[in-house]
């Protein structure tokens, strides 16, 4: 299957995930005319129901919106885009953060080995 | 539906069916010109012996195999992995046993038509075909006068529900024998043969206890020869208790095979 | 939403043995339910009474209100886990068939499913391959546009990329007025597109819920669950 999907967690939710994350890096532009819910379900081996919902949350994000007679659309709202983007950098920069934690790391290590591993991977 | 179920049933019989009625017109037809090579059917001759011996061995088992055929193709499309699409196609159990139970009926017919057929180019010419033709011009006077009428027209009506009853024997031989799991086969032939005891039993039975009738011989006008037979009525009897026996086997065999195709149905 | 299948106090028996035991079911249209249990849980004994290949020894069973029969049939697809083509048919006799006896056999989407499989019409069903056999009895089965497709074991058996086509198809085919019943022990590979799951053990309904109700309520896929509920 094309997607690879946690079972132990709701489908829609990381179906949610994964488009959000199409759009926020550019995989889907802006105004990008999307699948249909049943192409994208065979795409994701998911249920067209699931992937409906799915659908149904995003567009109440704002992320994607319906044209009637054309289908679904990408946001042309670039700000909404940019603060969903600013969003999500938020929360895994706080998971990071939470692990580094748990290992023992404290903020001045932690930037430290950041810019050190920005500096090799050069 | 009906027609449908019967358009198909008939297809796939008779792609078999055809063939082996075929072989058994070309053996009649070889053996025929074996005879007429030889100077005619007293001649006598190996190849032509053989030929004969030959034809009479496939006609034969013709007749047989169309029954059992029939009962055997039954069994495949109702009571195996086949079933599976059978049992579920939206008509009714009376329905496939209606459409599968007229083309044995009506190749039972056939069959017997071929036997004929084969008979005839073996052995006919003028003189067999004029004194077939008085014959049957014979009997379908005899239909409608004399007191020889009724026992015409019961033999003739046995005739008829004889095709019936046997398919109708066989599907339900099939049918009781997919009661023994693992050995369905083994339980259709051995239905049948219990089918077959009850039958003569009963027969008997009838028999001995309608035997002792009014001997008084009947007076029988064929043109203008009187005959006095005895035990016409005797015989009447007989065979109006065989229909009767009959119709009770058809509807008995119809209602336990669909009985069993209803409720007892157990696919593997 | 209408139910599409309803069953009360549903009770099949072979002989001593009992393999549905008071079975209460009741399962809404627009659907993809998956009826898990291990071998022997009743899962085939329950199909095979919606499709009338058994007769209930208690209880009632109605598919859209009706009793299993001629009319049922006409609205229930099922695909067997046994093959009932018949060897000596070309795969266009057998597609020709489905179309004389189903009025709700789509011809066109027949085809298409033939012509991306690159499977020959004029080719006889004995001359194909077991895995080419299935798919041609899942796209008949498929091609219905039933009310209520029953299919038993369909991945089962089948290597992974027909597993993926074979799923892929029930996906596609998915209409929001048709429910599909998928009975299956193999639950990690289908849980992702079910809605809904019933576990069957020794013949009783143990379990029937939507499938994120797990997921949310317990943390766990269903796959998990099922390993759980059905410890040996």
């Amino acid at each position: 299957m094309a997607w690879n999907l946690d079972s132990g967690r709701p489908i829609y939710i990381q179906l949610v995930e994964r488009i959000e994350l199409a759009v926020i890096s550019g995989r889907y532009e802006p105004g990008d005319k999307i699948p249909s819910v049943r192409e994208l379900a065979v795409e994701a081996g998911v249920n067209p129901n699931t992937m409906q919902k799915a659908m149904s949350d995003l567009e109440r994000e704002g992320l994607l919106y319906t044209e009637r007679t054309s289908g679904r659309f990408v946001t042309e709202d670039r700000v909404l885009i940019d603060k969903m983007r600013k969003e999500l950098a938020a929360a895994q920069i706080q998971e990071f953060m939470k692990k580094m934690n748990q290992m023992g790391f404290e903020k001045d290590d932690i930037l430290h080995l950041i810019h050190k591993n920005l500096e090799e991977g050069k | 539906m009906l027609r449908k179920l019967f358009k198909y049933e008939w297809k796939a019989a008779s792609q078999t069916l055809i063939v082996l009625h075929a072989i058994v017109l070309l053996f009649a037809v070889f053996t025929r010109i074996s005879f007429e090579v030889r100077g005619g059917i007293e001649e006598d001759s190996a190849i032509s012996g053989l030929l004969l011996f030959l034809s009479i061995m496939i006609t034969v088992t013709a007749a047989i195999f169309t029954v059992i055929f029939i009962g055997y193709r039954f069994y495949k499309s109702v009571f195996t992995d086949e079933g599976y699409l059978t049992n579920t196609l939206p008509v009714t159990p009376k329905q496939l046993i209606i459409s599968k139970g007229l083309t044995g009926v009506i190749w039972q017919a056939l069959d017997i038509v071929i036997v004929f057929a084969a008979v005839f180019i073996i052995v006919g010419d003028r003189a067999l075909f004029e004194e077939l033709a008085v014959n049957v011009k014979k009997t379908a006077y005899y239909l409608f006068r004399g007191n020889v009428a009724v026992t015409t027209w019961l033999v003739l009506i046995t005739v008829v529900l004889t095709p019936f009853a046997y398919m109708l024997k066989m599907y339900a031989s099939v049918s009781l024998g997919s009661l023994f799991s693992g050995h369905k086969l083994l339980g259709a032939v051995g239905s049948y043969i219990g089918i077959y005891i009850v039958e003569q039993i009963i027969m008997f039975l009838t028999i001995a206890i309608t035997g002792n009738q009014d001997s008084t011989p009947t007076t029988i006008q064929l043109g203008i020869v009187k005959t006095e037979v005895e035990g016409l009525q005797l015989m009447n009897t007989t065979l109006a208790i065989n229909i009767i026996l009959t119709l009770v086997i058809m509807f008995v065999g119809f209602f336990v095979t669909k009985y069993i195709m209803t409720k007892k149905l157990n696919l593997q | 939403m209408s139910k599409i299948l309803e069953c009360q106090g549903l009770s099949k028996r072979y002989g001593k043995k009992q393999a549905l035991k008071s079975v209460d079911l009741s399962l809404e249209s627009g659907r993809i339910i998956g009826l898990l249990g291990p071998n022997g849980s009743g899962k085939t004994t329950l199909i095979k009474l919606i499709n009338g290949l058994l007769s209930p020894s208690e209880g009632t069973l109605l598919i859209d209100g009706n009793m299993p029969g001629v009319k049922t049939k006409e609205i229930v697809s099922y695909l067997p886990e046994r093959t009932y083509l018949n060897e000596n048919q070309r795969v266009s006799d057998i597609i020709d068939f489905f179309v004389d006896f189903y009025a709700d056999f789509d011809q066109s989407r027949a085809g298409d499913m033939l012509k991306r499989l690159s499977i020959d019409p004029t080719e006889r069903i004995k001359s194909l391959s077991k895995g080419t056999r299935e798919k041609v009895q899942l796209i008949l089965v498929m091609s219905r546009r039933a009310k209520l497709y029953c299919l038993d074991e369909p991945i089962a058996g089948v290597d992974p990329a027909a597993r993926d086509y074979i799923l892929d198809t029930i996906i596609n085919n998915y209409d929001e007025n048709a429910t599909i019943l998928i009975s299956t022990h193999l639950i990690s590979d289908v849980e992702n597109i079910l809605d809904e799951v019933i576990f069957l053990k020794d013949g009783q309904i143990s379990l029937q819920t939507a499938v994120d109700d797990i997921r949310v309520n317990q943390a766990k896929s269903v796959d998990a669950l099922f390993r759980e509920v059905f410890r040996c």
